[in-house]
């Protein structure tokens, strides 16, 4: 083992929140140490499979089945594996993980240059105080200790960075930002926004919130969306963002970054003197050589699970049951949506229109119930993402018909279908946890995690109820309702697990303050999923940005105060 | 059109069976045939142009599919299974009481869209027959592997990797011809 140079801060994972804590900690002058467990994927060069045809693609861009089953029974499942974006995703066989008893989780992760950022849906959508007070309304968990006048600012601040296209609706429950000029509805979907406002005028549809430009950032390199809509291939383009196309380039330009790939924290060094975070061990998982690097600053970012398991596993003397610990509530209180699809329907009445290019975006319904009229029999709420399209070649998997008339009618689009995904708001349970394994390891020899998660009756109400107002907008429309479930899927399913470190007011029961910065530990901050303490019913990862740069903020003017 | 010559090789398999002293039936040409040919590309070639036959543009045969259903079988592609594959000329023809290569064009189809209908209308929670089972999965292969090739993606359909624009509503008029770059259409038929 090794000891190296001091650095002002050491940012652990390169995902959406350790790309933006790079970005605004290197831009205020300090010096960043950015570690990345898996390797380099660098922007344009690395997206090996972005521009090949299915044709050129050994299995048709379906992957190989055999292999996937062997390596990626979990990830295949995450519903955006596909064989040109294969290799970003991790491999189960490698890091596994475990869920006991009953508990179902499909934890999703990619290990690389810009961890999940690279293939995220890019949806982007603002928390309002609905969503901020909705602890300390109803008492599930506890109140965070913010509200939507404390991060409006840092909203506005990474929107206008990110590039987020969408309309401006005035909802409050789903606060208008800095948005590009929104992408356009399909004519289904501009039929169905008219049919639920007429039918249901308390609920909007709208065009998905999207990272994805409509107007290019040419001076950062970003040229607009291309409509091409093979966005986790990745994008040379920079149309959407991802670590490589925005924030690590940003980072870069200033000069004080030092990107270290295939480096992965296996520790966090507690000095119980000073009370600080003294040094960060790092794995070099080639070399497999330890080195030890030192920060005035920490920022953990390796995605909510392994911010929680790197702290778990960070014990000392001081903090024997998981570093900033005190509270007992670390890697306590994780959620994720519950998500299934609310309705798959047919709309008649527009088989002689079609659309050309492939938008990167659906559309979304935010949440229209609990919010000044209380609901009987559940708390919190729910809302849909979903679109229009016409049904394409793959219709033929299922349809009976052989010959001429098969072949030719594959070759036009199919019916207009109309699909709603609910995501129902997930409360924070301290039965929903996650512990070190006591003796399986993972292919790095770390502890591998427990996850233990179920769904409560809660959310099975909530999927309950946006099943059947779901078919009652479909049906008042004149559409054709398919199927539909209040099933939830697996926990981990809508990809936003979050939770196990969550923000607090107290100390005794929280492990982060109002700045994301650890209650026991004043140079340490967790700016990912983990932080929170609450998963109202949207996409979660716009929070996590502006929380992290709220918080980078907060941490250098510490710093340069001599605070921290 | 198949691409093959089936009256040929009907022709063949008649001549084969008289000059052994047997019968045309299906247990007596199953028991006289080399069952590895039996498996072999012709036969695959065969069904893939019945089931996606030139139109407009050239079919499933062109198209190399027979060569991918190989592959695809093997590494269990849609759920498909290898041996379910190449097995099932055997379950067709025990199926039909038939030789199915020996049938001509006409008694082909026939006994395929029968035998298409009964697997796509088996009623569901009910075990399905293994040469329904085996027939669907063929099947599948059959449109995945016609729909992804050049032919099927690029002239059977529309290919635009980079359109550069979304026009969210078009006249179909203009150009009846789906998009196999409609990835959401195709991710969620």
């Amino acid at each position: 083992m090794s000891s190296e140079m001091q650095y002002d801060a050491i940012v652990v994972g390169s995902g959406i929140t350790g790309g933006w804590a790079a970005k605004s900690l290197t831009e205020k002058g300090l010096k960043v140490l950015l570690l990345e467990r898996g390797e380099n994927i660098p922007h344009r060069t690395g997206y090996k499979n972005e521009m090949r045809a299915p044709w050129e693609m050994p299995f048709r861009g379906e992957g190989d089945q055999a292999y996937i089953d062997e390596h990626y029974p979990v990830q295949q499942h995450s519903g955006h594996l596909t064989e040109w974006n294969q290799s970003y995703w991790v491999d189960d066989k490698a890091q596994p993980y475990q869920t006991p008893g009953d508990s179902q989780f499909r934890w999703i992760r990619g290990y690389h240059l810009g961890g999940k950022s690279l293939m995220w849906g890019r949806q982007c959508y603002r928390w309002s105080d609905y969503d901020f007070s909705a602890n300390a309304n109803d008492g599930h968990g506890t109140d965070w200790p913010i509200r939507y006048k404390d991060i409006a600012p840092w909203y506005d601040h990474v929107e206008q960075f990110v590039g987020i296209s969408g309309a401006k609706e005035g909802l409050p429950q789903l606060p208008d930002g800095e948005f590009q000029p929104p992408m356009a509805l399909n004519v289904v979907e501009q039929y169905m926004r008219e049919q639920i406002a007429e039918h249901f005028p308390d609920r909007r549809l709208t065009i998905g919130r999207t990272a994805n430009l409509t107007e290019g950032k040419l001076d950062e390199g970003r040229a607009p969306c291309q409509n091409r809509s093979i966005c986790s291939r990745g994008c040379s383009f920079g149309a959407y963002f991802s670590t490589q196309s925005s924030t690590l380039p940003a980072a870069q330009k200033t000069g004080n970054l030092t990107l270290l790939t295939n480096s992965m924290a296996s520790r966090l060094i507690h000095d119980k003197a000073s009370n600080r975070i003294s040094g960060v061990e790092v794995l070099n998982t080639q070399t497999r050589q330890t080195t030890t690097y030192h920060s005035k600053l920490v920022f953990l970012c390796a995605g909510a699970f392994n911010s929680v398991g790197l702290l778990l596993r960070s014990t000392s003397e001081a903090f024997p049951n998981g570093l900033a610990n005190s509270s007992g509530v670390l890697g306590k209180y994780i959620m994720d949506h519950a998500s299934t699809v609310g309705v798959a329907s047919v709309i008649p009445g527009f088989n002689d229109r079609y659309y050309y290019g492939n938008r990167p975006t659906g559309v979304v319904i935010p949440r229209f119930v609990n919010l000044d009229i209380p609901e009987e029999g559940y708390t919190r709420g729910f809302s849909y993402q979903g679109g229009a399209y016409r049904a394409g070649w793959s219709r033929g998997y299922k349809q009976a018909g052989i010959g001429e008339d098969f072949a030719n009618d594959l070759q036009g689009p199919g019916d207009w279908k109309f699909v709603l995904t609910s995501f129902a708001e997930c409360l924070p349970r301290e039965e929903n946890h996650i512990t070190l394994d006591p003796e399986k390891t993972d292919a790095d020899g770390f502890p591998q995690l427990q996850i233990h998660f179920s769904f409560s009756d809660n959310e099975h109400k909530l999927l309950k109820a946006a099943k059947e107002e779901a078919a009652k907008m479909v049906t008042a429309a004149g559409g054709k309702v398919l199927f539909g479930s209040d099933r939830p899927n697996p926990g981990g399913s809508a990809i936003h697990e979050m939770g196990g470190a969550r923000m607090g007011r107290d100390a005794k029961t929280s492990v982060l303050n109002g700045y994301n910065q650890a209650h026991d530990v004043p140079n340490l901050f967790v700016t990912d999923g983990a932080a929170m303490a609450s998963s109202a019913c949207q996409n979660p990862s716009l929070t996590y940005m502006a929380l992290t740069a709220r918080a980078a903020d907060y941490a250098a003017s510490q710093l340069a105060k001599g605070l921290i | 059109m198949n691409t093959i010559d089936n009256t040929q090789r009907r022709t063949w398999l008649k001549q084969a069976m008289a000059a052994c002293g047997l019968a045309l039936t299906p247990a007596a040409v199953w028991a006289a045939l080399d069952k590895s040919s039996l498996t072999d590309k012709s036969f695959f070639t065969l069904i893939c142009d019945l089931v996606i036959p030139d139109t407009s543009v050239p079919g499933a045969a062109k198209a190399k599919v027979p060569d991918f259903i190989t592959l695809a079988a093997a590494h269990g592609m849609k759920g498909a299974k290898a041996e379910q594959i190449s097995g099932f000329e055997v379950l067709l023809n025990e199926h039909t009481g038939n030789v199915f290569v020996s049938l001509n064009e006409q008694e082909q189809k026939t006994a395929l869209t029968a035998l298409d209908a009964a697997a796509f209308s088996h009623p569901r929670g009910v075990p399905m027959p293994e040469v329904l089972a085996a027939w669907k999965a063929l099947k599948a292969l059959i449109v995945v592997g016609y729909f992804t090739s050049e032919i099927g993606a690029s002239q059977a359909l529309r290919y635009v990797l980079v359109p550069g624009r979304f026009n969210p509503d078009v006249p179909l008029s203009d150009n009846p011809k789906a998009f196999s770059t409609d990835w959401t259409g195709v991710k969620y038929a």
